[in-house]
């Protein structure tokens, strides 16, 4: 009924941190199966808590490694902390020196 | 040390993430800054817009666009942490088909009901639509001119939409959306405890001993709160999860037990547990007789129909809200025929279960919290639901304490802040207050300056009948504002889209982005969103919460609050009100309803340079008043020094929310409860001040069938929801291409065994029926909604699969809210 457009996101460079809650006793598994995905790494295991980093070329592959992590045996909530997309040219820049951030933290 | 953007974003996202969740941040993450990343982008505070958690985001702008978003480690709410839905927040303002222009049904360049939408001037736009509301005005009165809101509006777009209506145009058909999502938990707060909202809060999260989740898929629906519950679950062993649905969902996988009940059941379970409290002894007397009264409420009340319809030949259809007073004892007599055979019979939950449920609440060593939302909410008997729940917490005296309560959770991000307090009912004002009420719509009028007799007595249309209205030509010209109602709303083929598309009438809807709603609109109006815009949400728990303009609107989009307030310049006052009240304040007759309402020497009251330096705001640019903030005062003024006290405006801008009362600069966490709220006095205890007694009400009400319910020729119940990826109708969520993708379309969960008996198999097509309507989608027997045999499960985001086409519009006939959870359905492939 209604026309939804989905037009080709332009080439971006998604980067994700997410919390991952798991039953304890699963904790070292799950943390080798969320290791083993394409662009996840497990920076922090601990108290079945795991911190992942995802990086990725598109949301769409963001949202499929947090489906793919909540269907593992054993995890009980996926929460995302931070989310930054940019253009791959912005992302490879180089940072500056500069110390004093503007605005609220 | 040199490195990327990207690296120090990493390394960020891991520092932020282990913060969150209060683990070392890894070896090298330990080494960077994470403030120098910062300083390439500006960062702000905001509360996320989606669903009514109210979770605290620090939101990073980069050249005048929103690039990044974080959960903020300061807000109480989320702790840094936030659901997959934040992860489109800086996404949801950039699709590509985001309306920028005015959009008007033409026929060789004139306003045709029949024409093609094309591109207008703003000053087109409010030229036609101010023809048509005047026309409709002078026709037909007031009643012919309505609105339909929002949850998802800014407390000042509520407030000024809500008094553009009242007070500017003399009409009461003012609703929100959130009437289809929680107007039964109002009716039973206001019913039960004579003011609205939860006396408790999300603190109780961590003070809990049980966790009972009635007709709540928090997992999907709330998952900051679920992160919060599964980490009181974990780390205290002796803290117990009880989930209770008509189907299986996510929250199963954390219970300790769940119970899949039979649809509509749960009044009697609930009158089982009283029971149950009652007969072992374990109510608590001292706490009852202080606390509260009991009240036989009125049976048999129909479900809210068109009143030719045969199930509203009820005995009480004409008194739902009525009962009379009777005795502990009574009480206790009336509860007494729900037994536990009987009640595991009918609700096909094992005795040791219900057992086990009734044995939590009537403990009186444990502390229990109840969650409950739409599958309470969207009930015929969804007031009822809430008195039901109640009366378990106050036969037990486990209420407005930390750790205990009932609590209504919200789909919403303002329900709570907009449509109840600042009060967007077609019945209400703000402050909890009433239109039926004198002494009320006095209050009202002398706050807004207004003659006597300004606001009509009478509630206004609300959103069923705002539809059944518009198909039977009552009401003609018609505002829909930031939500996609021809979506969302019950019995689309019978009413929505006939009342719409009828030639009588003029339908204005303003949004962000095209909806089923606005191609059945004859004018379109585009819509600045979020931190386009200065806004305040309020939360489910009470927490006020504010966010100042970031970025610009594209193209020629504005925000509600710039539409509302623009349109009002278009209305002399002696076009609207009739000549005896304007006699009465004759210095009005040849101002505008602008003047009238908006430069009233209050709402107008603050200059320009009230604004904190370094942001923008479009609207005191147009206007040359600080009208968010004048707004917001003369709104405070309705609650404050009554138990509904906020802060001073620039407070919010500081802090990250406060939750209401908030008295002598101080948030109340747990309202009636000496200690904790300023309004309880010294030795009260516990007082319900919100009735002139300080008593709960306890009402007796019995369990009663649904408005439909499966027979041989539809054998199916049909309940319909939310997924976690798509918020509400989609049409924001399912602009962005990627979340599209992870849920591309509806699809209906049901059983294995009733799939093999229908013969079809997981992703075959199948159509589901109704007597109302038909629409197509495909099988799912796997995955996260495992329905059991006899009941399908729809979701209602997907746009080309329009659910609400079999929905039945019956509802509550106290809260006038739909029961989306209930109908039969027949199931058959294509």
């Amino acid at each position: 009924m209604m026309p939804i457009a989905a037009p080709a996101p332009p080439a971006e460079i998604h980067i994700a941190g997410i919390l991952v809650q798991v039953r304890r006793a699963a904790c070292a598994g799950i943390a080798d199966a969320v290791r083993a995905m394409p662009g996840l790494e497990v920076p922090s295991v601990a108290d079945g808590r795991l911190v992942v980093v995802a990086e990725c070329a598109t949301a769409a592959e963001v949202v499929d490694r947090i489906d793919r992590i909540r269907a593992l045996p054993g995890v009980l909530n996926v929460a995302l902390v931070y989310q930054h997309a940019e253009s791959v040219g912005a992302m490879e820049e180089e940072m500056s020196n500069e110390t004093d951030p503007p605005g609220v933290h | 040390m040199k490195l990327t953007r990207r690296e120090f974003i990493k390394h960020s996202a891991a520092a932020a993430t282990a913060a969150a969740a209060g683990l070392p941040p890894d070896a090298l993450g330990q080494n960077i800054v994470t403030e120098r990343l910062l300083t390439q982008l500006k960062w702000d505070k905001a509360p996320c817009r989606f669903c009514g958690v109210g979770c605290g985001v620090n939101v990073g702008v980069k050249d005048g666009q929103v690039v990044a978003t974080h959960g903020d480690i300061n807000a109480e709410v989320n702790r840094g942490i936030n659901c997959v839905k934040g992860y489109f927040l800086s996404k949801i303002m950039y699709g590509a088909d985001r309306l920028t222009e005015p959009l008007l049904r033409q026929t060789n360049g004139q306003y045709d009901k029949n024409g093609e939408l094309q591109p207008v001037s703003w000053e087109r736009a409010f030229d036609v639509m101010a023809e048509q509301f005047k026309k409709a005005l002078k026709d037909k009165g007031p009643t012919a001119v309505g609105m339909f809101g929002s949850g998802q509006w800014t407390v000042w777009e509520g407030y000024a939409a809500s008094k553009l209506y009242k007070a500017g145009f003399r009409s009461n058909n003012i609703d929100p959306n959130a009437r289809h999502c929680m107007a039964s938990a109002v009716a039973g707060f206001m019913r039960t405890f004579g003011m609205d909202e939860p006396m408790g809060c999300y603190d109780d999260i961590e003070q809990t001993d049980a966790f009972v989740l009635w007709g709540a898929n928090m997992a999907e629906m709330h998952p900051i709160l679920w992160t919060r519950v599964t980490d009181r679950r974990l780390s205290a062993p002796h803290v117990e999860v009880a989930v209770l649905s008509v189907f299986e969902h996510r929250c199963y996988d954390l219970a300790d037990f769940t119970m899949t009940f039979r649809p509509q059941t749960d009044l009697a379970i609930m009158n089982y547990i009283a029971n149950h409290i009652i007969r072992s002894g374990k109510v608590n007397r001292e706490f009852v007789n202080r606390n509260t009264r009991f009240v036989l409420g009125n049976a048999d009340i129909g479900y809210g129909l068109r009143p030719e319809h045969p199930l509203q030949q009820a005995k009480n259809v004409g008194d739902p809200g009525g009962g009379k007073p009777m005795s502990f004892d009574e009480y206790a007599a009336f509860v007494a025929k729900y037994d536990l055979d009987s009640v595991a019979k009918l609700s096909n939950v094992p005795k040791e279960r219900l057992e086990r449920l009734a044995e939590l609440y009537a403990d009186p060593a444990k502390s229990v919290v109840s969650y409950f939302t739409m599958g309470f909410n969207q009930h015929t008997r969804g007031t009822w639901c809430s008195h039901l729940l109640y009366n378990v917490h106050l036969l037990t005296g486990k209420i407005s304490a930390p750790g205990n309560g009932p609590f209504s959770l919200t789909g919403q991000p303002s329900a709570c802040g907009t449509a109840r307090e600042v009060g967007t009912f077609s019945h209400r004002l703000p402050a909890d207050m009433v239109v039926t009420k004198p002494e009320h719509r006095a209050i009202a009028e002398k706050i807004w300056k207004l003659p006597p007799g300004t606001i009509p007595d009478k509630p206004g249309f609300h959103a069923v009948l705002q539809n059944r209205m518009l198909k039977d030509g009552k009401l003609n010209a018609y505002w829909v504002m930031c939500n996609n109602n021809m979506q969302a709303a019950p019995n689309i083929m019978q009413e929505a889209w006939p009342g719409y598309r009828n030639p009588q009438n003029f339908v204005v809807v303003s949004d962000a982005y095209p909806t089923v709603t606005t191609l059945a609109a004859d004018l379109v109006l585009p819509t600045a969103m979020w931190v386009e815009k200065e806004g305040a949400y309020g939360n489910a728990e009470r927490r006020t919460q504010f966010w100042h303009q970031l970025v610009k609107a594209p193209g020629q989009a504005r925000s509600d609050l710039w539409q509302l307030v623009e349109f009002s310049k278009r209305f002399r006052v002696d076009e609207v009100w009739p000549k005896e009240l304007v006699d009465q304040a004759p210095q009005w007759r040849d101002k505008t309803l602008f003047d009238l309402l908006f430069r009233n020497g209050a709402v107008d009251r603050f200059p320009k340079t009230d604004l904190a330096r370094g942001y923008l705001n479009d609207e005191l640019d147009a206007f040359g008043f600080y009208l968010q903030k004048g707004l917001f005062e003369e709104y405070a003024e309705f609650g404050r020094g009554h138990g509904h006290d906020l802060a001073p405006f620039d407070t919010y801008h500081e802090v990250r929310g406060l939750r209401w009362p908030v008295v002598n600069g101080k948030e109340t966490r747990w309202r009636y409860r000496e200690g904790y709220d300023p309004y309880v006095k010294a030795g009260q205890g516990v007082y319900f001040y919100g009735n002139p007694d300080g008593k709960a009400v306890i009402y007796a009400l019995p369990y009663e069938p649904a408005a439909e319910e499966p027979d041989k020729e539809f054998p199916y119940w049909l309940c319909t929801g939310r997924v976690l990826e798509h918020w509400h109708s989609g049409s924001m969520t399912r602009r962005v291409p990627e979340l599209y993708r992870a849920v591309p379309n509806a699809v209906c969960y049901m059983h294995p065994e009733d799939a093999r008996k229908l013969g079809v198999r997981r992703g075959d097509e199948i159509e589901i029926v109704s007597r109302r309507g038909a629409m197509k989608t495909r099988v799912e027997t796997r995955g996260r909604d495992k329905p059991p045999p006899g009941l399908v499960f729809v979701p209602w985001f997907d746009a080309s699969q329009l659910i609400n086409k079999v929905t039945l519009d019956a509802t509550c006939p106290i809260s006038l809210q739909t029961d989306f959870k209930k109908c039969a359905v027949n199931i058959r492939r294509v």
